[in-house]
């Protein structure tokens, strides 16, 4: 007879009020916290594969490109650049509609800040006045929102290769 | 021969060799950033206790003079390795950027 090996049962992550925890998922609307955000990749539940090792791919580059991009700039399929320009040029300055991971940390930060200043104003000093930081908040949270869909969700489907 | 002397004579040759780590390794640009990322906030840490120690140890010299080599000592440790976690991630390695 030939033995069943049951697969482990897969740890059940453990979700925080905040999504703060290492595990966290998040939820529908996303994760609180962009930082830890994790891309979930679905079971593949349908046609179960055995797990494969990873294999070193070719690089595949285009030969010839035609054309060049806007501004005279030439087409390279694969750009040769250093750390720190690649570095510099992900986090970005942080300014507004500019994108880059700094605008993720800072944006993320002065929503909450509005929104505690949402609060405290309208608690305290008009309900009317409140609506200010309120509308900010939003708007922070929605930059913050795109910049972590361009600067850190759409950066895991990209290649990058470099010295071990 | 060569029918043209100025254009260099380059060949091509294909030599196999008994490689026992890659020397190239191909990942996201997401997880590359975020092996830097760590370091990144170390610069940042760093770069804020130079600001902070620099700050309280110029006021020190006139406030309590016998603080202020502490304070300047701890302000040059900081922009030291402020400028080693700097160097470490704007640094001049290359990386391959793909599409």
């Amino acid at each position: 007879m030939k033995r069943q090996v049951k697969p482990l049962p897969k740890p059940k992550p453990k979700m925080t009020w905040l999504a703060t925890s290492g595990t966290a998922r998040g939820s529908f609307a996303g994760p609180i916290n962009p930082l830890i955000a994790e891309y979930v990749r679905p079971d593949n539940t349908q046609q179960p594969q055995p797990e494969k090792k990873d294999a070193l791919t070719p690089f595949y580059v285009p030969m010839v490109a035609k054309g060049t991009m806007e501004g005279g700039k030439p087409i390279h399929a694969a750009e040769i650049k250093t750390r720190g320009e690649f570095v510099n040029e992900a986090f970005g300055r942080g300014e507004f509609h500019k994108g880059g991971l700094a605008s993720v940390y800072k944006f993320y930060l002065y929503a909450w800040l509005c929104l505690a200043a949402t609060i405290i104003l309208a608690l305290f000093v008009n309900v009317y006045a409140a609506a200010i930081p309120a509308f900010l908040a939003g708007t922070f949270w929605s930059e913050k929102e795109v910049s972590v869909a361009w600067d850190i969700q759409w950066l895991k489907g990209k290649t990058l290769v470099h010295p071990a | 021969m060569d029918e043209n002397p100025e254009q260099e004579n380059i060949h091509l040759a294909t030599v196999l060799a008994d490689a026992k780590e890659p020397f190239l390794r191909m990942r996201t640009r997401w997880s590359y950033l975020e092996s830097q990322l760590d370091t990144w906030k170390d610069f940042v840490r760093y770069r804020t206790a130079m600001y902070l120690f620099a700050v309280l140890g110029i006021i020190s010299l006139f406030v309590a003079p016998i603080g202020a080599p502490l304070l300047l000592g701890l302000a040059a440790y900081y922009f030291h390795r402020k400028k080693h976690a700097h160097s470490l991630v704007i640094s001049n390695r290359v990386v391959m950027v793909g599409h």
